[in-house]
């Protein structure tokens, strides 16, 4: 009985873990290219979710809808590149912060003024009939979300250890003076980072919207978790980011679960403090010694 | 004479290489005492041990009879030793008198709480802290510069100043890590009379430097550097005519 | 000379109270802006100065403000008892937990102080027999200068206003004194301070603790002043508004940071009147701002004078 629950708890929380460590990826492929945090990644989330629904709700074919709904959320990852911190080139971490939370504030804003405050729901790949496996049951969209999230780690790793591209991005991320000296476009570069980055927003939001709704200021929370993820796994690492969204999904779940549902979230970032306190750049981060 | 720093048989490994091996030697106060070597031979590791950035792995410092092998950056400087960077570690956030007043952090003692209500001990200390600060700026030839945001000033300033804010810490050994590098000549040799008065002042200074003839001039004894080991220490005339320095590092150029 | 700027805020804010002392923007916004000047000016000692950075301080707010709420109603405690006990429960925490979050740097440390924040805020929201839940608690009494109860907006603009000006001189004393120099030492080097012998972990914990107390200080006033509080004004998005104030006034500065609160308390109050453009122009504004101005509004414009006036001075050098 004990068991099944856990078995129960353990799916929640690899299929929202699997959400997490989306969001967790583009964070630190943000990261690296151009050591931004940025806050607006859940927006990226939200504005793919809410696209696709109203799109889908305009009369276009489901998956056209998605597809274009994902294209959206990577136009604005670009965007935000171009329009906002390729023009601050010099600004410190503190200030790309702020105009990062800046940018959040502005998408919440367009998507309020666009959708309204209402809540909205968006209909799952294939149905809603949970599958049952003795006492377990498993909502078909729960294995799609772990389907596609494998599939976009694996391509995402392909795409950054054997293309050219995604070797000129990983370049830029070590040292972009010698990238440019190589003839490459760091420009071009950390565009297409932020649009990958806001792809990757956009299918996450897509993939949970059937499971959990979508409201104009989901995306906060969304991005907060995407953070800790990022932050759990060490920054700048993507397989730590995947790793540690899954982490923080299951502690989540198991929380919510054994020990308390309006907690769930103060035991997440419980552990993440434990853990930050033993192993101050996170599980799979490497502590720099500074050079003097 | 006294040693003042004693370095016993210390090593100091990072990952596999061995930046430090073995090594020993004391410095007696009041010399100029420079160490030489080729890049990547550990001078500036040593200068990290010395002022706690890094810890032996073996080995034991001691100064002014203390054992600091294992003693934090800041309770080493509370005991009196001073050192400026290779990569200058200037407070570009303050001016110049303001960076030379940190220094004096360790001479004055009121607490955080005094500092906000501007208690009367607090305003004489300012009013004492200022005075030594313009004395070190004085110093080394930029009290002009007081209140110069140290933003702004070229590279052969910067590193004046960081000697100033050495200096107003009244160290009783003084680490200078390449203070001539990236100068011109006239600024290296104004650096070499600025070293020179520092040690007549009554500091004791450790020079890592590569201008050979800054070095060979102005030291009381060097010692040479390779791959982490000690190749040689002697006075300059002996360090030079030693074949295996010549060999390892002085080359024909310094013949 | 030290102390102008303070003198030119006394001066500016109290002549306004006397002048329009029943218009709202000046009685009600304004003493919103001293609640946010005293916020940003605690929160700019340890991020400014310190250069370290914090997106948990709406934590310390709601502890002090919780604090004295659950003592005056159910103790009936004197306020300003109360208000010390919060100061000093603030105080023990951010003591205890300075030193672990304080090694942590950089993003890791805004993580580890976010879920402070974030911790404290579902705990106000889940213990409803101590806090009063998502509703939070109402009914706090206003406080009592000897035998003047203070309940009007223009007797609570006067009282911020003081207080706002000791945060303020506060924070001008430290900068120039031996721990301000540690600390601003602190943000521009680290490994340089602790060769110049400050024990940084120290000053830094030091640090933390005063601005934290001084945050706990403000939450108790502001629930006297509403005389309600719920879990709301200590969320997340608070401390991110904090911090922004901070920015984007200049960090470092102190008037940076009262410039900073001021702007962020008058614009959604002007910003209002565009209705549902209203959070949209926020962001645009605030993302314009931060690129055009990267260190921000007082601080840049402060270096334009500067600029101007140097420029000035060498043509003046020049010509004669």
């Amino acid at each position: 009985m004990l068991l099944d629950q856990l078995i129960q708890f353990l799916i929640t929380g690899i299929t929202i873990g699997a959400i997490y460590a989306l969001v967790g990826l583009g964070f630190s492929l943000i990261y690296n290219a151009s050591d931004v945090v940025n806050f607006a990644q859940g927006e990226f989330v939200m504005i793919g979710a809410m696209s696709a629904i109203f799109i889908y709700g305009a009369g276009v074919p489901y998956f056209v809808a998605i597809l274009i709904a994902i294209f959206i959320s990577m136009f604005v990852g670009v965007a935000l590149e171009k329009l906002a911190i390729e023009q601050a080139r010099n600004a410190t971490v503190v200030t790309t912060i702020i105009i990062t939370i800046g940018a959040s504030i502005f998408l919440r804003g367009a998507a309020l003024l666009i959708w309204g405050k209402e809540i909205y729901g968006f209909p799952s790949i294939s149905g809603d009939d949970p599958i049952k496996v003795g006492n377990i049951t498993i909502l078909p969209q729960s294995l799609w979300i772990m389907a596609c999230t494998a599939l976009f780690v694996f391509l995402l790793r392909y795409f950054f250890q054997k293309t050219l591209t995604g070797k000129a991005i990983l370049a830029c991320s070590f040292n972009k003076k010698a990238a440019y000296l190589m003839g490459i476009e760091v420009k071009h570069m950390l565009a297409l980072a932020y649009g990958i980055s806001g792809l990757l927003g956009g299918i996450a939001g897509v993939l949970i919207t059937p499971i959990t709704y979508m409201t104009y200021g989901a995306g906060v929370m969304l991005g907060l978790k995407g953070f800790c993820a990022s932050i759990l796994g060490g920054m700048g690492n993507s397989m730590g980011a995947v790793i540690g969204g899954l982490i923080l999904g299951i502690v989540e779940s198991l929380g919510a679960g054994f020990i308390s549902s309006g907690y769930k979230d103060a035991i997440s970032f419980f552990i993440i403090l434990l853990v930050l306190f033993f192993r101050p750049a996170g599980l799979f981060g490497k502590t720099g010694v500074e050079r003097v | 004479m006294s040693a003042l720093l004693e370095v016993n048989s210390v090593s100091r490994r990072f990952g596999g290489v061995e930046a430090l091996k073995d090594i020993t030697f004391s410095v007696h106060g009041g010399e100029i005492f420079s160490i030489i070597g080729p890049n990547g031979a550990g001078k500036t590791t040593l200068f990290n041990l010395l002022t706690g950035v890094f810890y032996a792995d073996e080995g034991s410092i001691l100064f002014n009879s203390h054992d600091i092998t294992r003693k934090r950056t800041f309770e080493i400087a509370r005991l009196g030793i001073q050192r400026t960077f290779q990569n200058l570690q200037i407070f570009l956030n303050m001016n110049c008198i303001e960076n030379v007043k940190t220094a004096c952090h360790t001479r004055i003692s009121s607490g955080m709480i005094s500092g906000c209500l501007r208690l009367k001990k607090v305003i004489q200390e300012e009013r004492i802290v200022e005075k030594w600060a313009m004395e070190a700026l004085d110093f080394v030839g930029m009290k002009d510069l007081a209140l110069a945001p140290s933003d702004t000033l070229p590279y052969g300033l910067l590193k004046r100043l960081e000697i100033a804010r050495a200096l107003a810490a009244k160290p009783s050994l003084i680490l200078l890590d390449e203070p001539a590098a990236g100068l011109n000549d006239t600024e290296t040799l104004e650096m070499r009379h600025l070293i020179e008065s520092i040690s007549r002042s009554g500091i004791t200074v450790m020079l890592v430097e590569h201008n050979m003839s800054l070095v060979m001039e102005i030291s009381h004894r060097i010692m040479v550097l390779n791959y982490g080991q000690c190749l040689k220490l002697g006075t300059p005339t002996e360090v030079q005519k030693d074949p295996e320095v010549i060999a390892a590092y002085l080359g024909e150029a310094a013949g | 000379m030290r102390l102008v700027g303070l003198y030119i805020f006394l001066a500016v804010t109290i002549g306004l109270g006397l002048l329009f002392p029943d218009n709202y923007y000046v009685s009600v916004v304004g003493s919103t802006a001293f609640f946010h000047i005293i916020l940003a000016v605690a929160l700019n000692l340890f991020m400014g100065y310190a250069g370290q950075i914090s997106l948990g301080h709406a934590a310390f707010f709601g502890i002090g403000a919780y604090t004295s709420a659950i003592l005056t109603t159910r103790f009936n405690l004197n306020p300003f008892v109360a208000m010390s006990a919060g100061a000093m429960l603030t105080g023990a925490l951010s003591t205890l937990l300075a030193r672990p979050i304080l090694k942590l740097k950089g993003h890791y440390l805004a993580m580890a102080t976010l879920g402070l924040g974030i911790i404290v805020h579902i705990f106000l929201v889940q213990e409803e027999w101590l806090t009063g839940g998502p509703d939070g608690l109402s009914g706090i009494p206003p406080i009592k200068i000897a035998s003047l109860v203070v309940d009007t907006d223009i007797q609570w603009y006067f009282i911020l206003c003081a207080v706002s000006a000791m945060t303020i001189w506060i924070s001008l004393n430290l900068m120039d004194s031996r721990m301000g120099r540690a600390l601003r030492a602190i943000h521009g080097s680290e490994i340089a301070a602790e060769v110049l012998g400050i024990d940084t972990a120290s000053a830094k914990a030091q640090v933390f603790v005063l601005s934290a107390v001084l945050t706990s200080i403000a939450g108790s006033l502001f629930v006297h002043q509403q005389a309600f509080i719920s879990p709301d004004s200590c969320s997340f998005a608070f401390s991110v508004e904090l911090v922004t104030m901070v920015v984007l006034g200049g960090l470092g500065s102190t008037f940076g940071a009262v410039f900073g609160a001021a702007i962020l308390t008058f614009l959604p109050e002007f910003l209002v009147h565009f209705e549902e453009l209203e959070v949209l122009l926020y962001g645009a504004i605030l993302m314009c701002i931060m690129i055009f101005l990267p260190k921000g509004v007082f601080v840049s414009a402060v270096d334009g004078v500067m600029h101007l006036f140097q420029r000035r001075c060498v043509r003046d050098v020049g010509s004669s």
